[in-house]
């Protein structure tokens, strides 16, 4: 399980005269959770997106494994990238009118028709007694449940899922399972990405976490290390190491 | 909104299409000698033929306008877009007014028949390319970008045609003021009937095809693309096919509005979100709407003939549009 999943050197990532995101280097392995913390505007969207291949990097080379080898995933055919890489946006935009189970479907669009995945991903995430309701007509926390339902549809065991902010709007019970949920995912041999503001969540969750900061990787490795107060203190300050892990 | 049946919604909107084709046919005005006379009853066979023609012109441009806004729609992800949002329906007037400027002054009596379509058709396909050169942003086409550039490219025609009603001589000018307002001709060109008749219907395969990816389209960008779409091509395919339709629909009838902003609308009101059964449906909307409004504007005439058919379609559309949107009835729109 230590092949290596994603790998970037050297990245950056802007729009027009504005830099994002530089000189970011490192590596995912499969089977392993990583996250990536960050102050808002820190670039997290920005690397979260160029890896799933939605933004081209001005400069550096990302390689992510959607099928046997490393391949860039802005180069790859949004059909051919969605059949091995699965990404959850912050910001939701689900078409009203549609049923939950139906943009729970929709994760199977490049792929064969499974209604057992499609089942298997209502049920997981709790979906089951609110599956035929629109969209629209549930509140903002079901709708996310449904978009990492529609993830957990698409996700090819082996792959990678990228998730910005997936913990976004769940309550305490539901950021219980979806913990347990990604840990089982990554037990398959998936590479998963997460975003993540609560540092004690990101510590639960991941093996692996990056510190972004103006845009610049500042810290990475085992969230031991990482995610420490005394990494978090000597990165963001003291008030911010107390308010995370208690003074 | 529940799912709906969908045969059974198609069914009732051909059903409700067929009254208004009858309706179409059966209400009609006759000259006697104390001079036009509403008449309701099957016509002879000569008008007839004057009425099925101009249903059939009807029906083809209802459906098209309807295709066009409903992808267009989809394209912009804004309820309110039409043909006219991209300026296509004023690029088309414009084409026209230039032709008939150009005419008077070589001394030629007048644009007519495939000569009067054409210059429409030329307008609005550049029109089309102008607002898809303007409405880029970082080489892809941005749907703001896009509304903006058309109302931009929509104004400017807009000038320009004022600036050649004021060249043209008054004779020659009454032609293309009734052009503009609409204009549902009982004796069309069959040629471009029909080549707007093949693109209705080629619009309606394009729909029914790629359903399942116009219902994906409605993601957002991001995980639309994420789950398989090809966001570029869709935009592509989008801009060309409801580009088309439009600039056919007004070089056929003239520039009329409201058909392609409220036809997608009635239709998911009717038979939901799913493009399965919208697209077809919103072809029978646009159907039903402009041949529902040719037929009620037969007995209409406040002296100077018969209502004009664009003048009836924007005082119908504007206060149903209206209806529809403090009723927050804009379906699929959360």
């Amino acid at each position: 399980m230590s092949e290596t999943a994603i790998r970037l050197e050297e990245v950056a990532v802007g729009h027009e005269r504005t830099i994002v995101l530089e000189g970011v280097s490192g590596e995912v392995r499969r089977g392993t959770i990583l996250a990536v913390v960050g102050a808002n505007a820190a670039g997290k969207t920005t690397l979260l997106r160029a890896i799933a291949g939605l933004a081209r990097p001005m400069r550096g080379r990302i390689g992510v494994r959607i099928e046997e080898s490393l391949a860039d995933p802005s180069s790859l055919p949004p059909s051919r990238r969605a059949t091995g890489l699965a990404f959850l946006p912050q910001r939701l935009r689900l078409p009203g009118g549609f049923e939950a189970r139906e943009i729970v479907e929709m994760g199977r669009y490049a792929l064969p028709p499974s209604a057992a995945r499609v089942e298997q991903a209502i049920v997981t995430l709790d979906l089951a007694a609110i599956a035929d309701r629109p969209i629209d007509r549930l509140s903002i926390g079901q709708q996310q449940r449904v978009a990492l339902a529609r993830v957990l549809a698409q996700h090819r065991p082996g792959g990678v899922v990228i998730l910005d902010e997936p913990f976004a709007s769940l309550d305490l019970r539901e950021t219980a399972r979806l913990l347990g949920l990604l840990r089982s995912i990554a037990a398959e041999g998936t590479a998963v990405l997460a975003s993540v503001h609560d540092l004690p969540v990101a510590a639960r969750l991941a093996d692996d976490a990056w510190i972004l900061d103006g845009g610049r990787l500042v810290a990475s490795g085992g969230t031991d290390s990482v995610l420490s107060r005394a990494s978090i203190a000597r990165i963001f300050g003291e008030s911010s190491a107390d308010l995370a892990f208690g003074r | 909104m529940t799912r709906r049946q969908p045969a059974m919604a198609i069914s009732i909107l051909l059903l409700v299409a067929l009254a208004v084709v009858l309706a179409r046919l059966v209400i009609g005005r006759a000259w006697t000698s104390d001079g036009w006379r509403i008449e309701v009853g099957m016509p002879d066979e000569a008008v007839r033929g004057f009425r099925l023609a101009a249903i059939a012109v009807a029906a083809t441009v209802g459906a098209a306008l309807g295709l066009s806004g409903l992808y267009l729609q989809i394209l912009l992800r804004n309820p309110l877009a039409s043909p006219f949002v991209l300026g296509l329906s004023s690029g088309a007037a414009l084409g026209l007014a230039v032709a008939l400027a150009l005419a008077t002054s070589l001394g030629i009596a007048g644009v007519s028949g495939v000569g009067s379509v054409v210059p429409a058709f030329l307008g609005a396909m550049g029109a089309l390319a102008v607002v898809s050169l303007a409405g880029r942003r970082r080489g892809s086409l941005d749907p703001l970008t896009l509304v903006l550039a058309g109302v931009v490219v929509s104004s400017l025609c807009g000038a320009l045609l004022l600036l050649v009603h004021h060249l043209l001589p008054p004779g020659v000018r009454g032609d293309l003021i009734a052009w503009t307002m609409g204009r549902i001709d009982e004796q069309p060109d069959p040629w471009l009937l029909g080549l707007t008749a093949v693109g209705v219907v080629a619009g309606l395969a394009f729909g029914t095809a790629r359903s399942r990816t116009l219902d994906a389209a409605g993601l957002g960008d991001d995980e639309a693309t994420s789950i398989g779409v090809s966001w570029g091509v869709l935009r592509a395919m989008l801009l060309l096919v409801s580009g088309l339709l439009a600039a056919a629909a007004v070089a056929v009838a003239g520039p009329i509005g409201f058909v392609g902003l409220i036809a997608p609308h009635a239709a998911r009101i009717v038979v939901g979100v799913r493009h399965r059964t919208l697209v077809p449906a919103t072809a029978l909307c646009g159907v039903i709407l402009l041949v529902g409004a040719d037929a009620a504007r037969q007995p209409i005439d406040f002296g100077a003939g018969r209502l004009p058919i664009g003048v009836l379609t924007a005082i119908l559309g504007g206060p149903a549009f209206l209806w529809l949107l403090h009723r927050g009835r804009l379906e699929g729109w959360s």
